[in-house]
Parts: C-alpha cells; sequence; structure tokens
C-alpha cells in the first residue's frame, strides 16, 4: 500500500467514524422521551445544551460535539472492558 | 537522701524543658462563586461546595468561605495572605492556566501564573476545568504540597446532578477526613465508576460524561501529603 493509498484509507475511516458517532448520537437522543430533548441537560464551562442542541454540535463537527462523540466512544470501550 | 534529692532536681530541671507538642492546623478556604445565569456555577458547583463546607465543619475544621462576589480577586489575595488556610477548595470556572472566581456578578481570574505563588506550602483542590493542564504544575513549582484538578473539560449534566455532586465531592470529603491525596484520589475514581455504571442503563451521554470527568481527575504533586498541616507549638 502506497502513502497516497494509506491516506485515502484513513480518511474514508475517519467519515465511516462520523457516520458511526452520529448514528450512536441518535440512537442516544431517541431514547429521551421527546418532550425532554429540548430541556437543558449538558452544562459545560459557561455553555449549556439540550440533547437536540448536541446532537445539532455532532452533526455540525464543533469541537463540543467532537468531545461528545469521544465521550460516548470511551464508555462504550469501557463496557467493553467490563465484559468478558 | 541522696538519691532522693537527685530525682527532686531531674524533675525540677525537666520542668524547666520546654516540650513542643504537634497539632493538627485545620484552616479552610472555600472559594465559590454563584455567578447570576451561569448554570455551571448556580446549579452544579456552588451548590456541591455548600455540601463540602457542612462536612468541613462537622470534621472540625475553621472555614473561611468566599462565596459569590465576595470570591473576587482582592479577596481571595487578602484572605490566603492573612488567614493562611492550610487547605484551599476552589468550586467554579477553570482554563489551563487559571482559576475564576466572581466580581459584580462576572466571572474573573482569581488565581493565575502572576499569583500561584499564594498556594506555596497549601493542599489545593479544585472542582473546575481544566487547571491540571497548567496552574496544578504551576502551583507544584511553587511548593503547593498537591494539586488536585482536572485536565480537561468538566461536564456535568442537569438531570442528574446529585450523583454528578456526590463524585465530584468524593475526593474533598476524604481529604477532609484526614486521607491522604491519593487515597482521597482513589476514593473519588471509584465514587466516580461507581455513578457511571449507575448511570449506564438510565442514559448513555450522562454516563459518558461522568467517565470522562473520572478519567480526567488529575492528582499532582506529593500523593502522600494530607489537607491538614501539622504545627509545632511550645507546651
Amino acid at each position: 500500500m502506497s502513502g497516497s493509498e494509506y491516506e485515502a484509507q484513513r480518511r474514508k475511516e475517519i467519515e465511516a467514524a462520523r457516520q458511526l458517532a452520529l448514528a450512536d448520537v441518535n440512537e442516544w437522543l431517541r431514547k429521551i422521551p421527546a418532550e425532554k430533548r429540548g430541556k437543558p441537560a449538558i452544562v459545560v464551562g459557561t455553555k449549556t445544551f439540550t440533547p437536540a442542541q448536541i446532537a445539532k454540535e455532532v452533526e455540525d463537527d464543533t469541537e463540543y460535539g467532537k468531545q461528545f462523540v469521544r465521550m460516548l466512544h470511551k464508555s462504550r470501550m469501557e463496557l467493553a472492558k467490563r465484559r468478558e | 537522701m541522696p538519691e532522693l534529692a537527685k530525682i527532686k532536681e531531674f524533675i525540677s530541671i525537666s520542668k524547666l524543658i520546654v516540650r513542643p507538642k504537634v497539632v493538627q492546623s485545620r484552616k479552610l478556604l472555600i472559594i465559590r462563586p454563584n455567578c447570576p445565569g451561569d448554570n455551571y456555577t448556580t446549579l452544579f458547583s456552588y451548590p456541591a461546595a455548600t455540601l463540602v463546607k457542612n462536612k468541613a465543619v462537622a470534621e472540625g475544621w475553621t472555614v473561611t468561605d468566599l462565596e459569590g462576589n465576595n470570591a473576587n480577586r482582592a479577596n481571595v489575595e487578602s484572605t490566603i495572605n492573612t488567614i493562611k488556610p492550610d487547605f484551599i477548595k476552589h468550586y467554579d470556572h477553570g482554563s489551563n492556566f487559571t482559576l475564576y472566581g466572581q466580581n459584580a456578578n462576572i466571572i474573573t481570574p482569581v488565581i493565575d501564573n502572576a499569583n500561584v505563588n499564594l498556594l506555596s506550602g497549601r493542599a489545593v483542590s479544585t472542582v473546575s476545568c481544566e487547571s491540571a493542564v497548567g496552574l496544578g504544575p504551576l502551583a507544584i513549582a511553587s511548593t503547593a504540597k498537591a494539586y488536585l484538578g482536572y485536565d480537561d473539560l468538566h461536564w456535568v449534566h442537569l438531570w442528574y446532578i446529585d450523583k454528578f455532586m456526590e463524585a465530584s465531592n468524593a475526593a474533598n470529603n476524604a481529604l477532609l477526613e484526614g486521607k491522604t491525596f491519593q487515597e482521597a484520589y482513589d476514593i473519588a475514581f471509584a465514587k466516580y465508576t461507581e455513578k457511571y455504571l449507575e448511570l449506564v442503563p438510565l442514559d448513555a451521554g450522562a454516563a459518558a460524561l461522568m467517565l470522562h470527568d473520572r478519567d480526567h481527575l488529575t492528582l499532582l504533586g506529593n500523593p502522600a501529603a494530607r489537607a491538614y498541616s501539622l504545627r509545632i507549638i511550645p507546651s
């Protein structure tokens, strides 16, 4: 595999990971009762997000969105470590 | 009775010898803004600090509480210089090199690289974002005993705020009980894990925030240090 092929493969996988993350966030949002999705929930620094706003941050690939996705991935890894 | 005379003489001399007594000094400074319109301080950090304040009083600490607009830079500096607290607890916003307070209802820096020497010789713990990255190492370089903080953003979820308070306060409560910083860190790690596992079936997003906070709690300085100080006083 040449260097450029490797980079192309990496880019493809990053996009796939983003799609997976979006699916994760949508799954998380789907489990929250509809009437609560617009209520303030997540606070970081001076910012407050509703679940719907966090999903939008992920969709828009903002810094907060990226970090939320990383946290979901870390949680999935933590649970995987705990499974025998 | 020469022997008795000798004994009497020894006793009278020993009375003249000053025997130093070692006592614990338990002076706590709490810095806890309560900025109107700021959800992190009003809904999380200020009430969380109230819980540890109550715990401190119950554990026999002398507490100086700089809350709300009293948690401004001038007050923080003068209080540290006059009270000389053994333990400084901060509950508010943080960034890489700054712990914030409040002045005229505005979030304002109170400890940063310009006055980090105020932390010299003291135990420090902060529930806030990021300061373990930059200010923490500066504090240790300025001979703070130990520094407990977070090396990334500190996230909370309002729907499960009691769980976030319990986890965030676990280390501070342990320090107030006299445990070492390492013991306090370990207790907090376990409490964060417990609360994470409680949240997993309730809300995957909230659970992920709890896990993130656990994994970014950072202990700097001497892990065997305790929040109280030992003072030698003449008897």
